[in-house]
């Protein structure tokens, strides 16, 4: 298979065709992208102040499309594969720490967090990833919108411009998706 | 639940929280009608709603823009997944009572924070407690690290490390630490109220330098030693403070910025890579530099250069000026009296030359010239006591030739060029002027073994080797004065000009730091004249012209992404063998240009004849003999000869020991077949003395230490992803996910061809591997997260 480096849009115009391979394609990359950008956020980040996920993603975005017009179909690929590997990262990072804090033992010889610098605890955050998957299944809608807003970090509007609906529907699904997973973290059988 | 289903629910749930909240529940009863879960489902949703807001699902708040707010939002946050933070987390107090602490009084107040003294409850001893600034803690992500170290630091168990208990935060926010209390003086001051003799003091110094070094083997780099945080105490007993603690509160290169004039104090002990703001470069050789001001003051009473004045200025002097020596700053008010060994008189210097050996290499301005640990200038010192030999060596007076040029470089003329060559050639009574010794160095220069007609073969000689010793020093621009000295002693001598081609060609792939691309693109025009010249001048030197005017373009191509340039190349070089068809410097460098235009059946046979006078011969043509063999190497393995390349590698290896290389011959030897190969060859690198560095990343990856995406994930900077994404794939493949190293290998050169880095030897692998049937022979199962 001859493959040439194929610049972003084409990659993502391949997702649109429903390319087979496209997609992991697209997430590989952005995934890297992400990994990249985090590393190099935290090696300048002077005082230790959290990741910004938000400006992360953003980063991304405007280092791969350039100046580019990208219409909300390839938005909504790009920022959902942005989302979810955002999302890989932090679940990662939470395993992670959840195994050092079980006792797998503590890196011995480094005061560098290589790839302990997210905020949430990590189970609090593995059950609230759980009960997103939940909601993807209940309401796939409502759990993309968590996914672009939660983990990609964008606005209303820009959510509303990535998923082609209006933003008041953005609001409305958002509102809903937290009463709905804060039910969920909140009730007896969160943690089991 | 089905989509209708849900849908009706977030229906209701939207109009009834449009209503005023007593109007909610006869609107939901009269729409829910008999469907009792539909109306307990929204009124539970509408109940979490009410708490919901503020920091819930939160991402990264802005905490650099705005600390009050990310200060609510993690409360907020706490508040609404019912946790309360009280019970949560320990140690949030009201001021009066840390964590069962009397506090008796307030004992130093600095740009840091405010130290007590207080009194443990339950232990009855005395302790001191630091309460740090309020600043940047207030991130929970912040706090957690800073928890994270404290526990770091509290693992320190050393008689002379101040011991730190435990840490906690105080309920506005602030972080403290306990520690042991101690009552003593900073190091500078007890030495100069008890004016120890030398030895004394060196032995006070050595204790220090042994609990340095003791933190770093815990993995704990200080950052900020300075005399006030090493105190001595009533016994006499040096016990450091604060170890860790400049890390989380920003290092002396962000207080001084910050806090300009309240701080100066730490800027005296600061390294030169703190001073050029190279957060990336600090370990523990830092703190040996910090060290050898230390020692420097204390047997002086001075700093080893200026440091007062401007900012700039001071940052300047620490980076680049070179310390007085310490024998000359010595006076005796200031600095240690005389050995108590031997009977001086109390206004001679203590200080011999070994002592201030020590101290210089201490002070270093390179990393790798310092000693490269606390404990190695411990054991100098204490060699020195013991009357042992010491193992630190005075710069050679060639380093400070070196150093001269360097400083010198901008405002150096042709005259003061000459007289540094008669200083050369004073210095240069160690080469032994002899004809294999031109002849060497002649061949490494023009890549043949032929004499330069010249007819002082001393003067050349010695030139010469003052040139490669100057290019192998990073010196490059002195080397171009030189070789321009040379050449214009006898413009009429066409070696000089060859010789100069080759030093400007030199000094384009070897760029000074200062230097702009407009001079690279002259360095490679003025190589070009001289290359030329050569040729016109004698007839004799075409290939030699030839060959260097090859260089010429290939650089130029490389740099431009011309394919006509790398033509160009090729065309030069091909002269140049014609002319002499065994010229291994020719053949070399024209398959490194067939390698880069991906013509990988040429450059394997361009390489086979270059290789054909075996390593060790070809070492003395080529200096890169290894890259020579290593992208053989990865051509042969491209051609599908995996035992050839594995050869080849292996030889790379012995002549240029790259770790990468070790990782490429790893990969192709599990091309053929050699199940437990890569484990075998990569063994050293993955021990855990070298295992921060990224091959040893890869290479852990390989042996299956670590997962692929892991190794994606820690690749940092361009070219590290490219490689990455290339290593994943091949374990991926070796996994039998030919699907999954698909993808991996477009990935990577999807990256290289981004950020172009298309010819990384790894690119071309996954190139490679794309095209190779083992990728495409079936697909398992879905890759991605």
């Amino acid at each position: 298979m001859a493959a040439p480096a194929e610049p972003i849009t084409q990659l993502l115009d391949a997702v649109n065709r429903e390319d087979a391979t496209a997609r992991s394609r697209l997430w590989n990359l952005v995934y890297g992208e992400l990994r990249t950008m985090a590393k190099r956020q935290l090696a300048h980040e002077p005082t230790g102040l959290g990741l910004q996920t938000t400006s992360l993603v953003h980063e991304v975005f405007l280092r791969l499309m350039g100046g580019q017009q990208v219409d909300w179909n390839n938005r909504r690929h790009f920022f959902g594969a942005a989302a979810n590997a955002m999302r890989q990262i932090r679940i990662d990072d939470a395993r992670h720490r959840l195994r050092l804090k079980r006792g797998g033992g503590q890196k011995p010889a480094s005061l560098h967090d290589e790839d302990v610098f997210l905020d949430e605890d990590p189970a609090e955050f593995l059950a609230l990833n759980e009960a997103i998957k939940e909601l993807e299944s209940a309401a796939p809608r409502q759990a993309e919108v968590v996914n672009l807003r939660y983990f990609a970090g964008l606005s209303v509007d820009e959510t509303a411009a990535a998923l082609g609906v209006a933003p008041r529907t953005v609001d409305n699904d958002w509102k809903f998706a937290k009463a709905w997973l804060h039910r969920r973290l909140n009730s007896a059988d969160s943690r089991s | 639940m089905s989509s209708s289903r849900i849908e009706r629910i977030q229906r209701l749930f939207e109009q009834a929280l449009a209503l005023q909240p007593h109007e909610r529940a006869a609107f939901l009863a009269e729409h829910c009608a008999t469907d009792t879960d539909l109306l307990a489902e929204v009124t539970s949703l509408i109940a979490h709603d009410a708490q919901a807001h503020g920091g819930f699902l939160q991402t990264e708040p802005p905490v650099a823009l705005n600390l009050d707010m990310t200060k609510k939002v993690g409360a907020e946050r706490d508040a609404v997944l019912g946790r309360d933070r009280a019970s949560g987390r320990p140690a949030v107090h009201e001021f009066q009572e840390i964590a069962g602490y009397q506090i008796l009084r307030e004992l130093h107040r600095g740009g840091q924070g405010v130290v007590y003294e207080a009194h443990d409850r339950v232990t009855k001893r005395k302790v001191a407690i630091k309460v740090l600034l309020e600043g940047p803690y207030a991130s929970r992500a912040a706090r957690r690290r800073f928890e994270r170290e404290i526990e770091l630091v509290a693992s320190l168990k050393h008689p002379n490390i101040v011991a730190v208990f435990h840490s906690g935060q105080m309920v506005d926010g602030r972080q403290f630490c306990v520690m042991d209390y101690v009552r003593g003086v900073p190091l500078t001051e007890y030495i100069r109220s008890k004016k120890p003799p030398l030895e004394e003091a060196l032995r006070l110094f050595a204790t220090v330098c042994e609990a340095v070094n003791y933190a770093h083997q815990k993995g704990v780099i200080h950052r900020d030693l300075k005399p006030s945080n090493i105190l001595v105490d009533v016994d006499g007993t040096p016990k450091v403070l604060d170890f860790g603690l400049a890390k989380m509160i920003g290092g002396p290169e962000q207080t001084v910025v910050s806090l300009t004039g309240q701080v100066v104090g730490t800027l005296p002990y600061m390294s030169p890579e703190q001073a050029r703001g190279n957060p990336d470069e600090i370990d523990i050789r830092t703190d040996v530099y910090a060290l050898g001001v230390i020692v420097y003051e204390l047997l002086t009473g001075h700093y080893p250069y200026p440091v007062a004045g401007q900012m700039a200025e001071v940052l300047q002097h620490i980076a680049e000026t070179q310390p007085t020596p310490p024998s000359r700053h010595w006076t005796a008010g200031c600095g240690v009296t005389q050995r108590s060994t031997k009977r001086l008189r109390s206004s001679h210097c203590p200080i011999d030359d070994e002592v201030e050996t020590i101290v210089l290499r201490s002070l270093a301005k390179e990393r790798d010239r310092r000693y490269q640990s606390a404990g190695e200038l411990a054991s100098d010192i204490t060699s020195y006591l013991n009357g042992q030999p010491i193992l630190a060596k005075r710069d050679s007076g060639w380093y400070w030739v070196k150093k001269f040029i360097r400083r010198r470089r901008v405002t150096l003329s042709i005259t003061s060029a000459t007289f540094l060559l008669l200083a050369f050639l004073s210095i240069a009574t160690w080469a032994s002027i002899s004809t294999v010794r031109l002849v060497a160095a002649s061949a490494q220069i023009t890549g043949t073994a032929e004499l330069p007609a010249n007819s002082d073969p001393e003067t050349a000689s010695v030139t010469l080797e003052n040139i490669k010793s100057l290019i192998n020093a990073k010196q490059s621009r002195a080397a171009v004065t030189l070789a321009t000295t040379y050449k214009d002693s006898n413009p009429q001598d066409p070696f000089r000009w060859v010789v100069l081609g080759w030093v400007w060609l030199e000094y384009f792939q070897r760029p000074s730091d200062q230097l702009k691309q407009h001079q690279e693109s002259d360095a490679l025009a003025n190589a070009q004249i001289a290359y030329t010249t050569a040729s016109a001048l004698d007839a004799k030197y075409n290939s030699i012209a030839a060959q260097g005017l090859g260089h010429v373009y290939f650089l130029r191509g490389r740099q431009s992404g011309s394919v006509q340039e790398i033509q160009n190349a090729i065309r030069e070089y091909s002269k140049a063998i014609e002319i002499d068809p065994d010229y291994p410097l020719a053949l070399s460098n024209r398959g490194h240009a067939y390698f880069e235009r991906g013509e990988y059946a040429l450059a394997a046979n361009d390489y086979a004849r270059a290789t054909r006078l075996g390593p060790d011969t070809l070492r003395e043509y080529i200096p890169d003999a290894g890259r020579t063999y290593k992208n053989y190497a990865t051509a042969l393995r491209i051609l599908g000869r995996p035992n050839d390349s594995v050869a080849a590698y292996r030889i790379s290896l012995e002549l240029d020991p790259r770790p990468y290389t070790s990782i490429l011959l790893a990969v192709a030897l599990a091309d053929t077949g050699h199940a437990n190969a890569i484990r075998a060859t990569l063994n050293a690198l993955r021990s855990p003395t070298s295992n921060t560095s990224w091959t040893s990343k890869i290479a852990a990856c390989l042996c299956g230490d670590i997962a692929p995406e892991t190794l994606i994930g820690y690749a940092n900077g361009d070219d590290q992803l490219c490689e990455a994404q290339y290593y994943a794939g091949e374990v991926l493949l070796r996994a039998k996910k030919p699907a999954a190293a698909t993808d991996t290998f477009s990935a990577c050169m999807h990256t290289c061809g981004y950020v172009g880095k298309e010819t990384l030897n790894e690119c071309r692998l996954a190139k490679w591997r794309l095209g190779s049937p083992e990728v495409h022979n079936n697909n398992d199962a879905a890759s991605g997260p």
